[in-house]
């Protein structure tokens, strides 16, 4: 986990994909000093007070004759003001003992997966609109479709991942065995594959036998455990339950780890 | 030198301080913007940015100072007393600021002042871990620029001794509304190529080269599009109303100067697409933005060093030139050295799946217009390249450029039409039919009507070479009549999509589909714009020049003839043809403060129907060093323009002499910037307005007052344009006075006037005129168009040497002509002709052009090839995987609901 600094300044989590990914600065990194500036307010109004005074005296000598010189005194006026202002704030910025050195990009890598969606998103809906304007044939535009469909895809889940929505490890094997289980009940074996499946059980079961015998020979002490315990590559279905069913043995016979 | 007598201006001191003061202010934040980023320290770096904002209120504090002094008259500045005089209206002692080279610095480092704190402030947040680089480089850029105020061009200096009374007033050639406009407008858009390019650096310097500073970067591009548009046709504007030869562009370096960075920023607006596409093309668009800043640079230094001669050119100053030569060499050294530190970033294989995809014509786009910015950069440092060879200095006039320029730009015409019709990635051959019908058969019909109806566009016009001929005007007709039905049909089918996916009506479809896809559609509506301004450029072919001399004014019959009107003969022009009459009626004198107007009263008949009065003037600036300018007055039709100039005139016996153009045409060059204009706005609304406004259909009401809306502001615009491309009227009716005119204005015999003297009577005449230049310093003029006396005396020596020599055939036409050349050569140098004669000239152009079309071919089978080797793979899943995806495909299909 990333070290956290001691104080950090605050991302306001956007409120919806869209404003997250739209150009502006929506994800607004809201500083400490922003948020804590009571006095705001009455600085504007302060620079306001000091400005129009400026103006209104300027005009009052020049007897209230708005010509073009009294225009550019004002403005000349004006950046002074501007001037003396951020000339102030440079100075203030250097001093400011509670800025914080977030440099972490504002929108950070969440921002920018929004971002690649939205164009991915947009992608999707251009080459649509090709294909009704004409402009693609069915096969590209379905191809095209496709691909940025599949990255989509993947970048929802990289989204759903990041906010927490993913599901646990456990939720998910769950869920595939469920999905294949699922789809082995759809499916009806065939002759060839019900063959090739009791193939497999028998492969497996003379697998077994010989690791036994294995591990007679190896209680003896005469026989490469190691060579005679490889078990046959197996469906990945039956895998999980071999391997289950395995581990207890190798605990069981006492192998260093 | 006593004390009392040394000048003493606070303006001057305190401008001067508030300059000093900048610079200070630039170089800490120059400072602080790098370390900042480099160390990391936000507080440097926000310290950079307020240091930004406090230099720009320096800056607008010394501007204020600055145009405060010309309004108030402070003639101890010299550059007041250099640029302004107390007659002058107050809208052109404002627009003095910038009038002269030291202001025109000073002016340039205030836009570029506003434009990065308005930049700085909308993007400090979103790209705050490279901010500090991006103000460090702006700031970086202002230092050089207030550099060459402080140390070299101050425009605060004072006089040392006493002051003028008065000054010596704006040149009254930049005495005009076009001239309140151009500049700025120019000047927005070179300083608006500053912000990618910092933005650029930025992101070399700092690492972060996604496409979150593309984002960014191809909206301030847009903008220095924009403007650099604007600054363009106002300049041509200004020229076609102002100098009096009919015509809008001459390829004036100084024209050439925003042309090029214009080629280049375009290029990057196509090809940022395709990075936004395919996430390729990086280098090539981070070297579009550092080339299109680069010849920003490059063009202020052409027209602030000597380096070209222009009218328009600020003059020769040596110690600025070696300045820029050095600013520019870092620029290039920084820059070039970035690149190749971050070129590991930067190594997306560039790979395309066929030639017939829109990515390879955005690319061959690039090309193209790249390379229109390298020929007309080589065509106007070719006098000084020569002169640095050979030590003579050559001319190259607008043949020459017409030449090459002419058929590149009627290939991106093309491509203006074609690209649109193409998919990306790939389109197939069916769908190619489908997609181009229409387009194609438009222009075929075009051109077929206009072989029947307009005969005159068959004419053949070289084209790089003297000995290649085509039919241009019919080209160039057929290319529009195929982009307008190009834009036309994706407008019409992305209607009838929209319509069917939304259900809404017809106007409502319409604004939903621009405001939904406003960058594809607002770029198409720029396409359009640019084929009606190649509708305009197609006229130029079929102008005619009369010269006419009347001797005395009086009244005309009610069809336009009489002792005092002249003809120009039937003129047949694009679908119609004109009997013009000009009835000569008075000719006025008046006077003011400012100036002396001779002005002429003119009414034009067409085939028996007066359909104007226009006013021709001449005016004499009293402090104008006796250089009259020419007032032109235009009668704007929608098909042509009659122009007309008054040439010379007699006071003592009002004898006036004319010089009448009819520029078919010209209207639509005008009107396509304007459509141009609108079309870059649409592609500049902000995402945040699109998603404030109702997407519901609304009431009948609301859709025709949108509509008029859109109309009014678009005839308004047009209808501004058009009353000031005409001369005033004088105020008064002032009868002819006793004043004699200066020797060499048009005084001589009916019939004479310099400009109608030694008028060519055959074509081989009228050729080596067109190819000789006139040495009296106008813009850049043929002997044959310039209206002076010594211009009169050339084309009599011409005449001299052609009479009596055989014109029977070609092959002698060509001798003779060769002949005039030579003869012209051997007494005034190469720099009299227009069109350089040495191999450099046209060897160097071919082979870029060659060599650039086939390492594009080469480049483009690698590409193709990489995309054919590797074909997207299907994704082997197992079918637990497939349940999960089809989860998330249900969640994408909801979203994709959502999107518009």
């Amino acid at each position: 986990m990333a070290k956290q600094p001691a104080k950090r300044a605050t991302v306001a989590e956007p409120e919806s994909d869209e404003e997250a990914a739209a150009d502006l600065p929506e994800a607004k990194v809201v500083s400490e000093e922003d948020r804590e500036d009571p006095l705001r307010m009455v600085k504007l109004g302060g620079f306001a007070f000091v400005l129009i005074a400026g103006w209104a005296f300027v005009i009052f000598a020049n007897h209230r004759h708005i010509t073009a010189p009294v225009v550019f005194v004002c403005l000349a006026y004006f950046a002074i003001l501007m001037t003396v202002v951020n000339l102030w704030r440079t100075g203030a910025a250097v001093a400011d003992a509670r800025t914080v050195d977030d440099w972490q990009r504002p929108i950070g890598a969440r921002g920018e997966l929004l971002k690649e969606k939205k164009t991915l998103l947009k992608a999707i809906k251009e080459a649509e609109f090709d294909f009704a304007m004409g402009k693609l044939s069915k096969a590209d535009s379905d191809a095209l479709i496709k691909d940025y469909r599949a990255r989509a895809i993947e970048v929802i889940k990289e989204l759903d991942r990041g906010s927490g929505t993913e599901k646990s490890a456990r939720e998910q094997i769950e869920a595939e065995v469920k999905a294949r289980l699922a789809l082995d009940a759809q499916n009806k074996p065939s002759k060839r594959a019900k063959n090739e499946a009791a193939k497999q059980a028998a492969k497996s079961a003379s697998a077994q036998e010989r690791r036994d015998v294995a591990d007679a020979k190896i209680n003896a002490g005469s026989v490469d455990r190691r060579a005679a315990s490889e078990p046959e590559p197996a469906p990945p279905g039956e895998v999980i339950e071999q391997q289950t069913a395995e581990e207890p043995k190798s605990t069981a016979t006492g192998e260093s780890s | 030198m006593s004390e009392q007598n040394v000048p003493f201006s606070p303006i001057a001191v305190v401008g001067t301080l508030a300059l000093l003061a900048a610079f200070l202010t630039a170089a800490w934040s120059f400072a602080s913007g790098i370390a900042g980023n480099a160390r990391k320290s936000r507080r440097l770096v926000n310290a950079s940015v307020y240091g930004l904002y406090g230099f720009g209120a320096l800056i607008g504090l010394a501007s204020s100072l600055m145009i405060y002094a010309f309004v108030s008259h402070d003639f101890s500045l010299k550059y007041v007393a250099n640029a302004s005089d107390t007659t002058m209206p107050t809208i052109y002692k404002v627009t003095a600021f910038w009038g002269g080279l030291d202001g025109s610095l000073l002016f340039w480092v205030l836009v570029l002042a506003i434009f990065s704190t308005i930049a700085i402030v909308v993007n400090h947040k979103r790209h705050r871990d490279m901010i500090g680089y991006v103000v460090a480089t702006i700031m970086a850029v202002q230092l050089f620029f207030l550099s060459l105020l402080l140390f070299t061009k101050n425009p605060f200096a004072t006089f040392l001794t006493t002051p003028p009374i008065d000054g010596q007033g704006l040149n009254p050639l930049l005495q005009n509304y076009w001239m309140v406009i151009h500049p700025p407008s120019l000047y927005t858009g070179f300083v608006a190529a500053t912000i990618p390019f910092a933005f650029g650096v930025g992101a070399l310097a700092s690492g972060r080269l996604d496409d979150m500073w593309l984002g960014s970067v191809r909206v301030w591009m847009l903008i220095c599009f924009g403007f650099l548009s604007l600054g363009l046709i106002l300049g041509g504007r200004w020229a076609y109303e102002e100098l009096g030869w009919g015509g809008y562009w001459a390829w004036d370096p100084v024209e050439n100067a925003g042309l090029m960075p214009w080629f280049t920023a375009t290029a990057f607006l196509h090809s940022a697409i395709i990075q936004e596409q395919r996430g390729t093309m990086k280098t090539w668009n981070l070297s579009l933005v550092i080339i299109t800043f680069f010849l920003t640079v490059f063009g202020t230094f052409m027209t602030r060093s000597g380096a070209v001669q222009s009218v328009h050119a600020f003059g020769e100053d040596n110690v600025l030139a070696l300045q820029f030569i050095v600013f520019m060499a870092v620029i290039l050294i920084v820059s070039i050295g970035l690149l190749v530190y971050r070129s590991n970033k930067l190594t997306a294989r560039t790979e395309f799946d066929s030639f017939y995809s829109r990515e390879f014509a955005f690319l061959l786009n690039n090309w193209i217009l790249l390379g229109c910015a390298f020929f007309v950069l080589f065509a106007t440092m070719f006098p000084t390249i020569s002169e640095a060879i050979n030590g003579e200095r050559v001319s190259v006039g607008p043949d020459f450029f017409n030449k090459w320029m002419t058929p590149l730009g009627l290939v991106l015409l093309f491509l203006a039409g074609a690209a649109p019709l193409l998919a990306w990635r790939k389109t197939t051959r069916e769908r190619l039919i489908n997609q181009f019908a229409f387009p194609l058969a438009a222009a075929a019909v075009t051109i077929i009507v206009l072989l029947i109806v307009w005969p005159q566009t068959k004419h053949l016009t070289p084209m790089f070479a003297r000995q290649i001929k085509l039919p241009v005007s019919l080209i160039n007709f057929g290319l529009v009549a195929f982009v307008c039905a190009s834009i036309g049909q994706e407008f019409w089918r992305g209607l009838v999509v929209r319509r069917r996916q939304t259900g809404a009506d017809h106007f409502s479809s319409l604004v939903g589909l621009v405001l939904a896809k406003r960058r594809k559609y607002g770029g198409y509506i720029i396409h359009l714009g640019v084929a009606l301004i190649f509708f305009g450029f197609a006229g130029k072919a079929y102008e005619r020049m009369y010269d006419r001399t009347v001797e005395k004014p009086g009244p005309a019959a009610a069809n336009g003839t009489g002792p005092s009107s002249f003809g120009i003969g039937s003129f047949t022009g694009p679908f119609s043809t004109s009997d013009y009459y000009f009835s000569y009626e008075n000719l006025f004198h008046t006077s003011d403060d400012h100036k002396d107007a001779i002005t002429a009263q003119i009414g034009i008949y067409d085939s028996g129907d007066r359909i104007g009065t226009v006013y021709p003037a001449k005016w004499d600036f009293h402090k104008g060093d006796g250089q009259m300018t020419t007032e032109v007055a235009i009668r704007v039709r929608a098909l042509e323009d009659v122009y007309v100039v008054l040439t010379g005139y007699d006071l003592d016996t009002s004898l006036a002499n004319f010089r009448v153009y009819i520029n078919p045409l010209i209207l639509w060059v005008w009107t396509g910037f304007l459509v141009l204009a609108f079309g870059t706005l649409v592609c500049l609304i902000p995402q945040a307005v699109v998603d404030r406004m109702q997407w519901k259909p609304r009431t009948r009401l609301g859709r025709a007052a949108d509509v008029g809306l859109v109309v009014t502001v678009v005839l308004a615009l047009l209808g501004g344009l058009a009353s000031q491309a005409r001369a005033d009227a004088p105020s008064g009716a002032a009868g002819a006075g006793a004043e004699h005119v200066p020797a060499g204005m048009g005084m001589g015999k009916a019939g004479g006037g310099y400009a109608a003297m030694n008028r060519p009577a055959n074509e081989t005449e009228a050729r080596a005129m067109k190819e000789v230049a006139c040495p009296c310093g106008c813009a850049r003029q043929s002997i044959h168009d310039c209206d002076c006396a010594t211009a009169a005396q050339l084309r009599a020596k011409v005449q001299g040497l052609l009479a009596g020599t055989d014109l029977s055939n070609d092959a002698a036409r060509t001798k003779a002509y060769e002949s005039v050349l030579a003869a012209f050569t051997s007494e005034y140098g190469q720099k009299v002709l227009l069109t350089p004669k040495s191999d450099v000239s046209w060897l160097f152009p071919s082979l870029a052009v060659v060599g650039g079309l086939g390492l594009l071919a080469f480049a483009g089978r690698r590409w193709l090839a990489r995309g054919n080797k590797h074909p997207a793979q299907p994704v082997a899943m197992t079918a637990a995987a497939q349940a999960l995806d089809d989860e998330y495909a249900d969640k994408l299909d909801d979203e994709l609901a959502e999107t518009d």
